[in-house]
């Protein structure tokens, strides 16, 4: 009989889960960013990564932060510190797939997305394409990233990438 | 070879507005008729461009696609060990022959068009239906095989970089970089193993030759980059210099952060890149070893036309420049750490990679301003660049105050141009 991993959590934990993976999209797309590393643990682990590089096991992703204060000077600095002309992400997000329980309760899984960039003079396109591939803890009655790979479908970057995906 | 079928001479096409190299002519960065003659005379003409690391390759029959300029090429490690560089375009109709960007095991090319089939130094080997069918159809009797083999580069190698050349005119690879070119890459690797880490493929909207100037501009980094100023991690008031070959179409620029010294533009309210109120919640990003017995912290090596060995703190890696077009060019970013490396220097370099590619706290923003030059020249494709700071030469300084490596690309590039 195979069981789903997700039947191993609870509704409450489920509904967590769901306001995570919904807010985190929310605060980036309305240019909330300093709200960004508090979806993390404090220990959070954080890099965006192509398809071909993860595949590869090469692990210097971009955007890496290996802590909540790597990644709170990352938005420090795309805020004060660098030069970049003005755009904004839309993220649209598919169901999470839970994909295993440790013991210890952290929840892998996994979320796609699409993610289209809007720059100041209009132009649009499609940024990134994706998944997210998280490992979940619960803090309380929130479920938080312990790490999240974005695993882009593409290895290629247009122009930069400063906002987090 | 050629792509340049159906445009002017290129001595119509420029005219290179001063007899130094004080100015560029902005047209030269948006015009297809140009960059048909740059893939003639530049990427197919005497100069050496980096094809692929060794380590992509390490086993026989292992290969990889790279490209030299616009042209596809298969970078593949024979049967006896060597490796070989080969135009991945079929002779036959001109169909691509391997279309995925690596493999294994790959004794043979065999076309997925017609199954003309090629060994490892691009010699035609077997036609399908050679003799037809049935006696009948089939190729002619007088069909020369050896006249149709893929068109092969000269290859050499240092230091685990791989390079490769169309023409027979291009000295060897040493005498190419030159001696200080060449010590200063063996002083980089000094003979250790290499295992890639991370890979970044950068489209920038630009010309690749601002992305390249970019890499040159030695007097940019704490002027555009407020991470470089802030930090102290590269300015004008810390040692530093460049050196270069004795054509002058390569140079090196460094700086030694530790030696830095101050100077009165960098007080503070003058410069934007000076940010007197941001520091790091986590230091860790630029702590480093000193690697070096030479103590330098920062070193761009720019060869001609499009490579660069980086050494950023302690992120070592390549960069390889691929044209896209006149308006547009792809950037790959290789970092690398080495097989003799402790857990925690591999970890500093992975750290590290931060500074670097699209998402660099440093580099994106190289990323933005050759775009933000292309959007300006609109309209004014008329007008000249001026390249004046450091005089008209192309030859080293002791000082990064300087655009002497920019003129060095102006001088290489008009060179092999011949304008
Ligand atoms: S195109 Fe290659 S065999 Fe025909
Ligand atoms: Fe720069």
């Amino acid at each position: 009989m195979n069981m789903d991993p997700a039947d191993q959590l609870t509704p409450a934990q489920r509904a967590a889960i769901d306001r995570l993976m919904v807010d985190y999209v929310h605060a980036i797309d309305e240019g909330e960013y300093e709200r960004w590393p508090g979806f993390f643990t404090e220990d959070g682990h954080y890099q965006v990564t192509g398809r071909d590089n993860h595949a590869r096991g090469w692990v210097a992703g971009m955007l890496l932060c290996d802590n909540r204060d790597m990644m709170i000077d990352r938005v420090y600095s795309l805020r004060q510190v660098n030069v970049w002309e003005p755009h904004a992400y839309r993220h649209v997000i598919g169901p999470t797939r839970v994909l295993a329980v440790d013991a210890d309760g952290t929840v892998h899984a996994q979320t796609n997305y699409l993610c289209v960039r809007t720059m100041h003079d209009g132009e649009q396109r499609l940024f990134s394409s994706g998944r997210y591939l998280d490992r979940i803890v619960f803090e309380a009655e929130a479920a938080r990233l312990r790490r999240r790979d974005v695993i882009a479908d593409s290895n290629r970057i247009d122009t930069l990438l400063v906002i987090p995906l | 070879m050629a792509q340049a079928i159906g445009v002017r001479p290129v001595e119509q096409l420029v005219q290179w507005p001063t007899d130094d190299l004080s100015r560029v002519p902005l047209h030269i960065y948006g015009d297809r008729e140009i960059y048909a003659w740059e893939q003639d005379r530049i990427f197919r003409g005497p100069t050496w461009n980096f094809l692929a690391l060794e380590c992509e390759i390490p086993k026989p029959n292992d290969y990889c696609l790279t490209r030299v300029g616009d042209t596809p090429v298969i970078v593949v490690r024979t049967e006896s060990g060597g490796i070989n560089a080969l135009v991945n375009r079929c002779t036959h109709k001109g169909s691509v022959l391997c279309y995925d960007s690596r493999g294994e095991g790959k004794r043979a090319f065999v076309c997925p068009y017609h199954a003309w089939s090629f060994d490892q130094s691009g010699e035609l080997k077997g036609i399908a239906f050679e003799k037809g069918v049935n006696g009948l159809g089939g190729m002619p009797p007088g069909f020369d095989k050896s006249r149709h083999a893929l068109t092969r580069l000269r290859v050499e190698t240092i230091e685990g970089l791989v390079f490769g050349t169309f023409s027979e005119q291009t000295p060897s690879l040493e005498e190419y970089l030159g001696a200080p070119m060449v010590a200063h890459i063996r002083r980089t690797i000094r003979g250790r193993k290499m295992q890639i880490i991370g890979r970044y493929n950068h489209i920038m909207p630009n010309n690749w030759k601002l992305y390249v100037e970019n890499s040159r501009d030695t007097h940019h980094p704490s002027l555009l980059h407020a991470f470089f100023a802030t930090f102290k991690l590269n300015r004008l008031s810390a040692e530093g210099g460049i050196r270069h070959d004795p054509r002058n179409w390569h140079h090196m620029v460094f700086a030694k952060r530790l030696t830095d010294q101050g100077h009165e533009e960098y007080s503070p309210g003058r410069l934007r890149t000076m940010k007197a109120d941001f520091g790091l919640n986590d230091p860790s990003l630029i702590a480093q070893w000193m690697e070096f017995d030479d103590n330098i912290t920062n070193a761009l090596m720019s060869i001609f036309p499009g490579f660069v060995l980086q050494q950023i703190l302690n992120s070592v890696g390549t960069r390889q420049v691929i044209t896209r077009g006149p308006d547009e060019c792809e950037l790959v970013w290789t970092v690398v750490s080495f097989e003799d490396d402790t857990p925690e220097q591999r970890a500093i370099r992975i750290k590290q990679s931060n500074l670097v590619g699209p998402h660099g706290y440093i580099s994106m923003e190289d990323g933005a301003i050759g775009g933000f030059v292309q959007q300006g020249i609109r309209g004014d494709l008329d007008k000249q660049a001026v390249v004046e700071m450091g005089g008209t030469t192309a030859d080293g300084q002791p000082t990064r105050a300087s655009e002497t490596s920019v003129r060095g690309f102006y001088k290489a590039w008009r060179e092999t141009m011949g304008v």
